[in-house]
């Protein structure tokens, strides 16, 4: 997917004819237009599910994270002000609440899901429910 | 077996005061030894390195404002690089129009 939102931004940008920044190379490079689509990834091995998240700048008490059965759900406040005495140039950085929920693909031990925030990633751990190992039954012959 | 590296846009937000030009950017799960910002005849040149996925946040800009090289200074916090410009005596009292909302 291409993304247009920084061309977009600039053409419409009021200070763009005296900006002390310019994009230098064109919009129009794929290499520049791709963002990245991992913002959000979840994985599975035999015994958990981990999922990771990119939330840059979220402070862990700005985050709210809570699994109920079989539904994991996020929510991340994203407030970027401008630092005191700064005039924006340009503002490209996301400033909303961001709520994600997700359907786990397997039963999860609530009381041992962690959650871990470092360099702006969010990782949280979810051990899946320990399954019953499957019972041998003994076939007697009559 | 290297690993064929991703790159990637960043987003940034750009801020300005009468002494330097601010730059943040989102860069999440990057840590301040793999940062790399470069300002060469006008263009600066910011790239950071995730810890995994291989992935490189790579953007260029333009500067037009002439900047202290010798002191530009990076500090990263929790994915978030914060790029310190400082313009040079010269450029400190330039004025810059900003328009009335």
């Amino acid at each position: 997917m291409q993304l247009t939102r920084p061309r977009a931004l600039r053409a419409f940008d009021p200070f763009s004819s005296f900006f002390a920044f310019d994009p230098f190379e064109p919009f129009a490079s794929d290499k520049l237009e791709r963002r990245l689509e991992r913002d959000l990834v979840l994985s599975e091995e035999d015994d958990k599910l981990t999922l990771s998240a990119d939330l840059p700048g979220v402070p862990a008490e700005a985050l709210d994270v809570r699994v109920d059965g079989r539904t994991l759900r996020i929510e991340a406040k994203l407030e970027h002000k401008a630092p005191e005495g700064y005039v924006a140039r340009r503002v490209e950085r996301a400033r909303y609440t961001v709520s994600r929920e997700l359907t786990l693909g397997a039963d999860v031990d609530e009381s041992a899901v962690s959650a871990r925030l470092k360099n702006g990633v969010l990782t949280i751990t979810l051990p899946k429910r320990a399954k019953a190992e499957p019972k041998k039954i003994a076939v007697v012959t009559e | 077996m290297q690993t064929e590296k991703v790159s990637a846009s960043m987003l940034v937000d750009i801020y300005e005061n009468d002494h330097e030009i601010l730059l943040v950017a989102d860069v999440p799960g990057v840590s301040a030894d793999k940062v790399d910002a470069r300002l060469e005849h006008g263009t600066l040149r910011v790239s950071a390195e995730r810890e995994t996925g291989g992935v490189v946040y790579e953007r260029t800009f333009r500067v037009r404002t002439p900047i202290d090289a010798a002191g530009v200074h990076a500090k990263i916090k929790d994915g978030v690089l914060s790029l310190h410009l400082p313009k040079t005596e010269a450029a400190k009292g330039k004025q810059i129009p900003v328009a009335s909302s």
